[in-house]
């Protein structure tokens, strides 16, 4: 017996072949048997049987705590059974908890752990359930007394994506979580092993997917319902444990699921894992349907035995009617329908895991440059049909644009024309007519083999000139090499780029010190900033945050003043005198124009169900191979003077 | 930005303006021959230039301003990993001249200088 403890009544750690027996436990502040850590023994072998555990007796009144009855260990294969939980009836006490010290850093587990259950008695109990960090527990309930659904039927913490299904049914008071009738099972899948580290710290977004769920939507409905969060469940990224960077959940089986991480990042390889020794053969399969965005010709799909499936391997199955293989696959690389199905089920107790590996292309991502000629000085231009040979009109919006090897083309479109063009691939020279202001509006901009010039170094750009780099998170990824990730919405230099804009007085220091909500300051006479024009203002004290963007409202360039369109909110220290004579350096705030005559930049409106705000543009230079019959080298080299380059990365 | 396997060209940029992403602002990777004079490099998560197994590089009067962890998450000082801060030279970067930057407003480090080991072989190229 272990009762009045300010902890527990009874806790065991580390368990091997243990059977805790006969124990009471009653009024104890944490949990009256708590069973930490099972480790080295097979299903069934850990169990606690023939207790009593009683939340508060008369003797207390439990009077600010809320304990539990038994707290489940941070491992599998533990068996709770014949237990009768008297009183667990005020607070948010309850009968039953789950992961052992989890919420503690050091001893936490990834969780979605299986436990065992039979044979239990509640009296009097309010909550028979209460989950424990991280929140995803499993109990298999054998002879239907914790749940009430008969036999092999199913507890499990709250995830939607799990609580959609018609076999469950959600009771957040009693259960704290869902329940699950016998005709479905619960298991744990862990996704892990990943790249690129860029998926640190993301949501996995987890929806319903079976046919039953989207097969009547429309093509819109179904974006609409991929795109919102609240459809299904948001799974925290988490740092530890076993594995270490992962996310784990509980899946109901014998269902499909959407998958994809927050900003809708591709992952380029990530591994599925699960404990096969849970799964029986006769549990439902879990399919998994996962976007991808980047180019994938092939996804190599290797198990933890070393055997490679092919792709499509779900199609053959499917078609051929047979039971499927944990690792079967689909890939689909349409550029619209852009998705990775695996199957998963532990079938084979041998296959514990399955990692998938993107490859972006098999030898050739590009084909090799067409028609490649001696230049060909003639002028070209945009605007005149007859310089696009065989054409019958210029480009138009959503058009794939190649200039050849050959030709010499100036881009003379006024602004207000420019289309909005699917790609731009430069083999030959593509310059920008001065003259008047400029607009390219792309998905994709390649400088392959040739030349863009805007301006040139002795003679910079007069006008305006703006590359604007279309497209959300999910639209015209491409690749040029297999070893390089060019994703999309960018420019490629794997040629020559020279961009020379008009030069700008574009560095000042603060000549007075700004207080956060003031909008106007002096900087040095003379400049020939603009309104409109972007400033920034480094921070000038411990706050690191301090940065301060601005955009200009007023400027008087003979007194130095400007006024910004908003007030600014950092401090920034100013003065007219530099320190830099008395005490070496210059303390007062630095100042820099943003804005340039050429600006690169990224389209604003192109927002993607998967990613609710716009989506940045790149820029890429780089050296590559041609897949030719030669392997021809591309060289990219970027001279860029006096350039804005806004919201790329 | 990004030269990545960028070796056999040159580059330069200057007196321009990188402001205003959600990620590293310049990622010099694997290059040589690149050139970054007089610009001013603001707003940017985990890296304002960040250059890494490169080679022949020249960094001169350039400004880098507010680089935070990450753009849609309040910085955490505990969560520095993998030299995040406003300029990085890393992993073998070698042959490098880097005068008279300013760096403020980086929520880790300002610069970090990893330097390669003398007679460290040159890295790992693509190709």
């Amino acid at each position: 017996m272990g009762y009045r403890c300010k902890r527990n009544g009874v806790i065991g750690g580390n368990l091997g072949a243990v059977t805790l027996r006969r124990i009471k436990a009653i009024d104890n502040g944490l949990a009256g048997i708590e069973i930490e850590k099972v480790v080295d023994v097979a299903d069934g072998i850990g169990k606690l049987e023939d207790s009593l555990v009683v939340g508060r007796s008369s003797q207390w009144d439990g009077a600010g705590l809320s304990p539990h009855g038994v707290i489940t260990p941070r491992t599998d294969m533990w068996t709770v059974s014949n237990i009768r939980f008297f009183n667990f009836d005020w607070a948010q006490a309850a009968a039953l908890g789950t992961c052992s010290h989890c919420y503690f850093e050091p001893s936490t587990d990834s969780d979605a752990r299986t436990v065992k259950t039979e044979r239990l008695a509640f009296t009097n109990v309010n909550m028979r359930i209460r989950y424990q960090y991280p929140f995803k527990g499993i109990l298999w309930d054998q002879d239907g007394t914790l749940t009430n659904l008969g036999a092999k039927s199913w507890a499990t913490a709250f995830w939607k994506h799990n609580a959609a299904q018609s076999e469950c049914q959600t009771d957040r008071l009693l259960y704290d979580g869902i329940i699950c009738n016998n005709s479905v099972q619960v298991r744990r899948i862990v996704l892990y092993g990943y790249k690129p580290s860029s998926l640190d710290n993301r949501k996995l977004f987890i929806l319903p997917y079976d046919d039953s769920v989207v097969s009547s939507m429309t093509s819109a409905d179904l974006l609409t319902y991929e795109g919102t969060d609240t459809n299904g469940s948001l799974v925290d990224w988490l740092k530890y444990r076993n594995p270490e960077k992962h996310w784990t959940v509980p899946y109901v089986t014998g269902k499909k699921y959407y998958l994809r991480w927050a900003g809708g990042l591709d992952f380029d390889q990530m591994t599925v894992e699960i404990i096969p020794s849970l799964w029986s053969a006769t549990d439902g399969d879990v399919e998994f349907e996962m976007p991808h965005y980047d180019m994938r010709h092939a996804v190599y799909v290797d198990n933890n035995l070393k055997v490679r499936f092919d792709n499509e391997t779900l199609t053959w199955a499917e078609n051929n009617a047979t039971d499927f293989t944990f690792g079967d696959n689909l890939v689909r690389n349409i550029t619209k329908t852009r998705r990775i199905n695996l199957m998963i089920n532990g079938d084979n107790k041998k296959v514990s895991s399955v990692t998938l590996t993107g490859v972006r292309c098999i030898w050739d991502c590009a084909p090799p440059v067409p028609d490649v000629k001696p230049p060909d000085p003639t002028m070209r231009l945009w605007s005149r049909l007859a310089d696009w040979e065989g054409r019958a009109t210029i480009p138009l919006d959503g058009e794939n644009v190649v200039i050849p090897s050959h030709w010499n083309m100036f881009y003379d479109i006024p602004v207000s024309e420019a289309k909005v063009l699917r790609s731009v691939e430069i083999n030959g020279k593509l310059t920008f007519l001065a003259g008047a202001n400029r607009e390219l509006k792309v998905y994709n901009l390649w400088v392959r083999s040739g030349e863009l010039n805007i301006g040139n170094s002795t003679h910079p750009f007069p006008n305006k000139a703006t590359i604007t780099l279309q497209g959300d998170n999910t639209e015209e990824f491409w690749a040029f090499t297999s070893s390089i990730e060019a994703g999309n919405k960018n420019l490629v230099v794997t040629g020559n780029a020279n961009l020379y804009g008009r030069p700008r007085d574009q560095r000042s220091r603060l000549q007075t010190t700004v207080y956060s909500g003031m909008d106007t300051f002096f900087v040095s006479t003379g400049l020939d900033w603009a309104v409109g024009e972007q400033i920034v203002l480094a921070p000038s004290n411990m706050r690191t945050l301090d940065t301060d963007i601005c955009v200009i409202a007023e400027h008087s360039s003979a007194e130095g003043k400007i006024r910004c369109a908003s007030p600014l909110n950092g401090y920034h220290f100013g003065d007219s005198v530099s320190s830099e004579t008395a005490h070496g350096v210059d303390m007062r705030t630095e100042v820099a124009l943003l804005s340039r005559d050429i600006e690169i930049g990224a389209s604003q409106h192109d927002i993607s169900h998967s990613a609710r705000e716009p989506w940045g543009c790149r820029i890429l230079v780089s050296d590559f191979f041609e897949q030719d019959a030669d392997m021809t080298m591309r060289v990219g080299s970027l001279r860029m003077d006096h350039v804005s380059v806004h919201r790329c990365g | 930005m990004k030269f990545e396997n960028a070796l056999m060209g040159h580059s330069k940029i200057s007196n321009s303006a990188i402001h205003q992403g959600k990620s590293p602002g310049v990622i010099i990777s694997k290059s040589m021959n690149v050139e970054l004079s007089h610009n001013v490099v603001t707003d940017f998560a985990e890296h304002g230039v960040w250059a890494m197994n490169s080679k022949n590089l020249v960094l001169t009067d350039n400004w880098v301003f507010h680089v935070v962890e990450q753009v849609d998450k309040p910085p955490v000082m505990i969560e520095y990993k993998g030299w995040k801060g406003a300029m990085t030279l890393s992993e073998g970067t070698s042959f490098v001249e880097a005068r008279r930057n300013v760096v403020a407003g980086s929520w880790h480090h300002g610069f970090h200088f990893v330097p390669a080991r003398c007679g460290e072989a040159n890295p790992s190229w693509i190709f």
